[in-house]
């Protein structure tokens, strides 16, 4: 397995008191899995995909990747980890406005010295922005995309450091009804043609269909729905 | 880390340049803050460099009583009117008795705008000057002009020129005379670069003392000779004047009076040494006395103190104000920086360490100040371009 987790239980302080807790059951994702964590919102699906990517370490249970627990590794590992084996997708893009399509995709490869910048890293940077159908506006600045192209960059900027694992955060949560199901599609197409897994936490129902699983998580400040 | 400077050039300067009107304008601001305290330090040391060597020129400076700034500008400067009432047999106290040697100078007049010089050819011998073409003024009508003055004016060994009437409406005095220019001197980055030099008689010329007509009994202009006494011819007023004096014709220029009576404006005097300097200044302390006789030295550090003490004041407002400046800069920066959280949120979450974002962002400072020490530079290299206004202003 690529990813396996143990029973997680996360929990944030203020002071004295527990202000949030999250319990998650044990699961295991194997390449080419595409699993939807289904939650309403506050209920901890952005704090699960913080744990898989080591961002957030679990106060009980331990997220492993290739058979190797994330809380046991320094911090550098896991920034090593997050930037070579994970790759993110987020709700509000979180592309940098100074940088053009191509530069967005490839700005991986410039933030972590194991990953080099080299002409391999840039064909697989266009092959990608091919693939996600924006190789003709690869110079183009991010101002001037469409809430769909914008999130089609985020995408390639998430696989072209070839992860294992695929994390997006609502990625359709910006989105017009009409570009979701086409941005969900994707997504899991490219993960699977990458052979990565893929772990997509939302609360939107149309988009449910095309994930191999769902995991249903809740909001708990006082245990496990 | 090795890619580590590259990708921090590479993505400073595609900050820098995503939002250039506010890297522009902070660089701006640190740069001329940090530039003008510079500036006017380098401009004041320029100033003062160029006034004191200019000062050097001559230990004195004979000129009629009244302002002695007025004398010194005008006399080393060019860039003031002496005070008027010195003659040439003024010049007799100083050299008469051997004490030491005069230089007129006469001063007042323009061609094409640029300050023309009336002096002698003792000026030149004295102070080792020799024109990088050509050959010094001989006679009446020549000129000998500053390199700036050549250059402004396109002109060569060879060339003529007109002076400048005193005044439209003064039709009875000063008249254009034509000038032939003789040589040309070396740029010297003195107040000599920007004049034109002539002999005295020109210069009395200029003003009307000298000029050069026909017989008035040979002229065919009619009511050119309105009378004769025995050998004496009286001319009228029909007469034509020639203005002209190239050609050979010099000559006949003539003056109407003594020219030991003729006035100048001033002199440089070199004493024989500095008894001769003692008793000369000596000479010229009387209570009823006529003239003055500065020390341009003396005269120069008083100006350079007074120039200097608002110079400090000025420098310690810019001083003040520059750090004031660098503080609200940084504060905009940190703003800046603040309001780009997100995007250095997501360097954090894609893999980046601390140091590294931290890394990127000194890097964008560092170029910032860069552009802005550039700014600074320019503004420190150039302040001395603006000595000569310095200069025009302390002469008032």
């Amino acid at each position: 397995m690529l990813i396996e987790t143990t029973d997680l239980v996360f929990r944030r302080m203020a002071g004295e008191k527990a202000a949030f807790e999250l319990r998650v059951p044990a699961f295991a994702l194997a390449r080419g899995a595409a699993l939807a964590v289904r939650g309403p919102s506050g209920s901890g699906k952005s704090t699960l995909l913080a744990l898989l990517s080591g961002e957030l370490l679990p106060i009980e249970g331990e997220v492993r990747a290739r058979g190797r627990s994330l809380s046991s590794m320094s911090d550098a590992e896991r920034r090593a980890y997050r930037a070579t084996c994970v790759g993110q997708v987020f709700q509000t893009f979180e592309l940098v406005a100074s940088l053009d399509v191509l530069e967005n995709v490839l700005l991986p490869f410039r933030l972590h010295g194991s990953l080099a910048l080299d002409d391999d890293a840039r064909a697989r940077a266009l092959e990608q922005l091919e693939r996600v159908g924006l190789a003709d506006k690869s110079r183009r600045s991010i101002d001037r995309l469409s809430h769909g192209e914008r999130q089609r960059v985020a995408i390639a900027r998430a696989l072209v450091t070839q992860p294992m694992i695929v994390l997006a955060d609502e990625p359709t949560g910006n989105l017009d009804p009409a570009l979701k199901r086409a941005i969900a599609e994707l997504l899991v197409l490219e993960a699977r043609a990458a052979n990565a897994a893929l772990v997509v936490a939302t609360h939107d129902e149309s988009i449910l269909g095309e994930f191999t699983g769902v995991l249903d998580i809740g909001s708990l400040r006082g245990g496990p729905r | 880390m090795i890619g580590l400077p590259r990708h921090a050039f590479f993505l400073a300067i595609r900050s820098l340049r995503h939002s250039w009107r506010r890297s522009l304008l902070l660089a701006l601001v640190l740069g001329l803050s940090l530039g003008v305290p510079l500036a006017l330090a380098s401009l004041l040391e320029r100033a003062s460099t160029d006034m004191r060597a200019r000062a050097a020129v001559a230990p004195l400076v004979l000129g009629a009583k009244g302002s002695e700034s007025d004398l010194v500008f005008g006399a080393l400067f060019f860039a003031a009117t002496p005070p008027r009432g010195l003659l040439m047999q003024d010049l007799a106290r100083i050299e008469g008795d051997g004490l030491g040697q005069a230089v007129p100078f006469a001063l007042g007049a323009t061609a094409q705008k640029t300050p023309v010089v009336g002096t002698t050819i003792d000026n030149f011998d004295r102070r080792g000057l020799r024109p990088a073409s050509g050959a010094v003024f001989a006679t009446i009508g020549e000129c000998v002009a500053g390199a700036e003055a050549a250059r402004a004016l396109g002109l060569a060994p060879g060339s003529r020129l007109f002076t400048d009437p005193a005044s439209l409406s003064d039709l009875a005095g000063v008249f254009p005379l034509e000038l032939t220019v003789t040589g040309i001197l070396p740029p010297t980055g003195t107040p000599d670069d920007g004049v034109l030099f002539v002999d005295l008689r020109t210069m009395w010329s200029i003003r009307g003392l000298g000029h050069r007509h026909d017989d008035p009994a040979a002229s065919t202009a009619p009511g050119a000779l309105i009378g004769q006494d025995g050998e004496r011819k009286i001319a009228g007023e029909a007469l034509p004047i020639e203005r002209k004096a190239a050609d050979g014709i010099a000559a006949d220029f003539h003056f109407h009076g003594d020219p030991s009576t003729f006035p100048i404006d001033a002199a440089l005097v070199y004493p024989a040494d500095a008894k001769a300097q003692a008793i000369l200044l000596g000479r010229f302390t009387g209570k009823d006395e006529t003239l003055q006789l500065a020390r341009p030295d003396q005269f120069i550090e008083r100006v350079l103190e007074r120039i200097f003490g608002v110079g400090r004041v000025l420098g310690a407002v810019a001083v003040a104000t520059a750090a004031l400046v660098l503080l609200v800069a940084a504060l905009a920066f940190a703003l800046s920086i603040r309001l780009r959280a997100d995007e250095l949120a997501l360097m954090r979450r894609l893999g980046a360490s601390r140091g590294r974002v931290a890394a990127f962002l000194a890097t964008e400072a560092a170029m910032l100040l860069a552009i802005a020490l550039a700014i600074t530079a320019v503004c420190a290299l150039a302040a001395p371009l603006l000595a000569p206004v310095v200069m025009r202003v302390a002469a008032g």
